[in-house]
């Protein structure tokens, strides 16, 4: 090794006592970081990530400590460090950028002061000097109008420009390593992509390494340049970017990969899902702590640990490497979107609505506002938030509808809207040819059975004080669906259904992990058979061997029950996996709706495309050769939605027509697009002349004008 | 900023007119009355024509503006046990329980977050729990109780400090021999220590793991740095709002110490008040306290408004 690294984590052990026991978060990890470069820490919940990170500055929770091993900051040991020398580490050479910035910033203190916090700890200057350092910081990590923004509070910016300042403080101070802890897991894709930016435009100009940890391979192929890959406390592959991704030698890394819904070759086939659950660290197992969910596993892999190959670049602990020595890519993934012209006759919609015979389900013209009250004491309306306005479309029976979009853009408005746990302002809902606004009483309540609605925090959604069968058979009771026996029977077959023990209906949920929860979850509302299953995000807060798992449960009981769902995500990757038609929502608006894979492959709208290259992709080849068209900005406020075209303020092809008319959805090849530019079909070189189908909406009506 | 001002001063206006009428309303079903006052032998004629002359025929919601309009006027009737205008009684009075009360409050809660944030830097260490276990024994032990057994061993047995209060009629006179005022305060801040340093101590540890906590250590600042800069504001804010709400209980606990230890303050005054039936004293006193709640706790919410951003800017 010819550069000195700038950090040197040596047989790393940090344990974290509990009331029994305690548990080894890391456990033997080793890893070097090279002056200015990004190491990307990859890991499930619960690998040690976090707890690596955390170790590197002292800041363990209560409880923790480290154990043993060294951390060599240069060629200092920080592990025996006393805490007055320890506090010139921490800010003054390794800065750290947490992951919510919500809840990292002191909501008290105005975050010009804040950031000059970092530089008056580590600096012999003055407050003013501080200040204009912090200034010059804040201005640094892209904030618009940065010098008015010095006496702002937290709670007044928005999440992207929160993490910039949290980013600030991290990098006021001048360090020589950041490390950003999952710095974007809280912000939505189009934010994360510029926060991502930032940090690797900075790591540039500053000359400073990073240490990115996530959960997100797809982050990691976009921004790093070589890779860790923990598991259970330790450190199972470690390589250049390219190599992990397109040679992994573990088969944990290559399991993971694989259980990606983008990894799938066509929508709806079963992904890859790593059986079982990690390890529990108080008691890890003797051998390969993989083992236990490894498809190439042996007796010998049981027995001892194999320890990370040494003296090679790509090394990894396995007995039974995959890929090839060699080092030819051997697993190769999706690669770059094809060239792939559709067809250039726009095929109507309306000539094929012939085929399907009644929708399911039909959005028609559907809009929602919610009131913004202020005043003394009588709450005056002083405006209204249009959260969903003008949207239709519809669903077909057995066949599941996505609905992608930011934070705030009213998906799950219109979940909530279609469940009937809010009213529309105007237009209609209609469910097996019912119109579910008009229905109240007894038959609202028929209706109600043929609508469940699936969570997406599988912690908060279930009480905490009832034991599973009685959450599964709530639905029931309160239908008045049989005897009790009766009841209890369809419980334990619903438990069946989604892969739960049947000794589960006497257990609490705590006792069960995230991706088993979402299974209740799911058992739950298929428990008075609905025909429709609105999903809100069902799978963002699980790990990706876990998503794996509870998106094959739901597409296998959607073959059998005939289930139809509304599939609503941030993320397209899933959504694509599972949708037979996407939906793509922007500030209340539904701007593209099309067949997934059109719409995936070849985005018409300019903010789909926007949105598609701003996730990242797990594979560096596929990042590279992006050509990417980038969503500036940030969401505009839904009390006061821009004229025109929603998306133009942020819209690089935005032109004057865009602010003066709304454009309407228009038919093109097969899709409806509702933009005054939509792009052509060939990826890349946006077009900029306008297609004039005659517009026909979802329902095959013209649409009028709309009022403004 | 300003309407969040404006919504809660009509909101405190609407609940001081809301206890007016109430008191109001106890006023008129008390016995007595034009009946009583002219005694047996009056003729119903003259009966009628005090009940006119007083008002009395009038229809409620009329006399209720005569009687707030006499309030406002500074006329709250009169003490017949006290010979005096329950105006100038009050007056005198007032003064000193809120002497009293501020200064003991004041003591309380700086000890209070002294104490509450020792406790929570150390928590779960026996510092901890001696601290919680002696808060808790002034906190459950009656005031009165604790205020007797104050005197025994200051005043009795180590006579320190005297047994009760000054009689000063000035507020000058009280703190001029403010050695008799050890005691009454001693005994208000200790039965209302544990109130606040519990809050303070719980408040403490949940913001300290908070993560703004651990970005001020992750910028290199020590401990005590993270406590007074970073944290100590965030523990204050519901602690103000606690105080606000804590002071109906204070003024009862004001009106068992001015007992005890002969204070001559509202409470002292209530009491005897009560015990001879005097009603335009009590109905006063309720009044009083009531609108002096409504205010504290209006005040209260302005000190939230100023120590939190997140409400100064909505």
């Amino acid at each position: 090794m010819t550069v000195q690294p700038l950090l040197r984590v040596d047989d790393l052990h940090t344990e974290i006592r509990l009331r029994h026991g305690s548990v080894k978060a890391v456990d033997g990890l080793s890893l070097d970081i090279l002056p200015g470069e990004t190491l990307g820490v990859v890991g499930e919940s619960g690998s040690g990530k976090t707890m690596l990170g955390l170790s590197i500055m002292r800041l363990l929770p209560p409880g923790g400590r480290i154990t043993g091993g060294r951390i060599l900051l240069d060629d200092e040991d920080v592990v025996g460090l006393p805490d007055k020398q320890m506090r010139r580490v921490r800010g003054g050479k390794i800065g750290y950028v947490f992951q919510d910035p919500m809840t990292s910033l002191n909501p008290t203190v105005p975050i010009g002061e804040q950031i000059a916090e970092s530089v008056l700890l580590h600096q012999d200057v003055s407050k003013a000097d501080a200040r204009i350092r912090a200034l010059e910081v804040l201005e640094q990590v892209g904030m618009p109008h940065a010098g008015e923004r010095m006496s702002n509070y937290p709670h007044q910016l928005s999440g992207g420009l929160r993490q910039r300042v949290m980013i600030a403080v991290a990098l006021a101070a001048d360090p020589k390593l950041l490390i950003a802890d999952e710095p974007t897991t809280a912000l939505d894709v189009t934010i994360q992509e510029q926060i991502l930016q930032l940090l690797d435009e900075l790591r540039q100009s500053l000359g400073m390494a990073i240490l990115l940890i996530t959960h997100d391979l797809g982050v990691i192929a976009s921004r790093a340049n070589r890779v860790a890959v923990m598991y259970a406390g330790r450190v199972v592959e470690e390589c250049d970017t390219a190599s992990v991704f397109g040679n992994p030698r573990h088969p944990y890394t290559e399991a993971l990969l694989a259980a990606l819904p983008e990894s799938a070759a066509a929508a709806h086939e079963t992904l890859y899902s790593i059986p079982g659950l990690p390890p529990d660290l108080t008691d890890p197992p003797v051998g390969c702590r993989f083992a236990p969910r490894c498809r190439y596993a042996t007796d010998e892999c049981r027995a001892s640990y194999p320890e990370l190959t040494a003296g090679s670049k790509h090394r990894f602990a396995c007995f039974h490497p995959t890929g090839s020595a060699a080092g030819e890519a051997m697993f190769t993934k999706a690669t770059p979107v094809p060239i792939e012209l559709l067809t250039t006759a726009p095929v109507q919609r309306a000539t094929a609505e012939a085929t399907p015979p009644k929708p399911l389900l039909q959005l028609s013209r559907l809009v929602k506002d919610f009131d913004v009250t202020s005043g003394a004491l009588l709450q005056r309306r002083t405006g209204k938030l249009s959260a969903v306005s003008d949207v239709s479309f519809e669903l077909a029976a057995g066949s599941t509808f996505g609905l992608v979009g930011e934070s705030g853009c009213g998906k799950s408005t219109i979940g909530r809207l279609i469940v009937g746990l809010e009213h529309p302002t105007s237009g209609t809902i209609t469910i097996d040819g019912r119109d579910t606004s008009r229905l109240h009483g007894r038959t609202g309540r028929d209706l109600r059975t043929m609508m469940q609605l699936m969570f997406q925090d599988p912690y908060a959604s279930l009480d905490p004080r009832m034991t599973v069968g009685a959450i599964v058979r709530e639905p029931l009771a309160i239908q008045r669906v049989g005897s009790k026996r009766d009841q209890q029977q369809q419980v334990l077959k619903l438990l069946d259904e989604v892969g739960l023990p049947r000794t589960a209906a006497d257990r609490y949920p705590h006792e069960f992990s995230g991706g088993q929860r979402q299974r209740v979850g799911l058992a739950r509302a298929l428990a008075v058979s609905p025909k429709l299953v609105v999903a809100d995000e069902p799978v963002s807060a699980l790990d990706v061997s876990v998503q794996a798992q509870v998106l094959n449960l739901m597409v296998d009981l959607q073959k059998e029950h005939g289930l139809s769902y509304i599939f609503i995500s941030h993320d397209l990757g899933v959504v694509r996996h599972v949708s037979d038609t996407i939906g793509v929502m922007y500030l209340g608006k539904l701007v593209e709706v099309g067949p997934a894979d059109d719409v995936y492959r070849a985005p018409l709208h300019p903010y789909t495309k926007g949105l598609l290259d701003a996730i990242p992709i797990a594979d560096p080849s596929v990042e590279a050769t992006k050509d990417r068209l980038p969503i500036h900005g940030e969401l505009p406020s839904a009390i006061h939605p821009p004229t025109g075209c929603r998306f133009r303020t942020r819209c690089p092809l935005a032109q004057d027509i865009c602010a003066d008319q709304e454009p309407l959805p228009v038919s093109v090849s097969g899709r409806l697009v509702a933009c005054h530019f939509p792009l052509k079909v060939t990826p890349g070189a946006p077009c900029a002349d306008a297609i004039t189908e005659s517009a026909t909406d979802v329902l095959g009506n013209k649409p009028s004008p709309t009022t403004e | 900023m300003i309407g969040y001002l404006a919504r809660r001063i009509a909101q405190s206006v609407l609940v001081v007119f809301v206890v007016s009428v109430v008191v109001f309303l106890m006023l008129h079903r008390l016995p007595g009355g034009p009946r009583s006052m002219l005694g047996k032998t009056a003729t119903p004629a003259q009966v009628a024509q005090l009940t006119r002359q007083l008002g009395l025929n009038k229809p409620l919601p009329v006399q209720y503006g005569k009687w707030v309009s006499n309030l406002l006027h500074g006329d709250w009737g009169f003490s017949i046990t006290h010979n005096q205008s329950v105006t100038s009684l009050i007056g005198e009075r007032l003064p000193k329980t809120l002497l009293l009360t501020t200064v003991s409050l004041a003591i309380a809660v700086l000890l209070a977050i002294v104490l509450g944030l020792l406790q929570a830097m150390r928590r779960n260490r026996f510092i901890d729990y001696l601290m919680t276990f002696i808060s808790f024994v002034f906190y459950a032990t009656p005031t009165f109780f604790l205020g007797l057994i104050l005197v025994l061993l200051l005043a009795v047995q180590v006579p320190v400090f005297p047994s009760s209060a000054p009689q000063s009629n000035s507020i000058a006179g009280l703190v001029a021999h403010s050695n008799g005022l050890v005691l009454p305060i001693t005994t208000l801040v200790l039965v209302s220590l544990a109130l606040f340093s519990r809050y303070v101590r719980s408040s403490a540890i949940d913001q300290l793991t908070e993560d703004y906590a651990r970005t001020a250590r992750a910028k290199g600042a020590s401990e005590a740095r993270v406590l007074f800069r970073h944290v100590l504001r965030n523990v204050l804010i519901p602690v103000i709002t606690l105080l606000g709400l804590s002071l109906p209980w204070v003024f009862s606990g004001a009106l068992v110490v001015e007992s005890v230890f002969n204070y001559p303050g509202m409470g002292l005054l209530f009491w005897q008040a009560a015990t001879a039936h005097d009603y335009p004293i009590l109905l006063s006193v309720t009044l009083v306290v009531s609108v002096a709640t409504v205010v504290g706790s209006l005040l209260a919410d302005l000190a939230y408004a100023v120590l939190d951003p997140r409400v100064r800017y909505s």
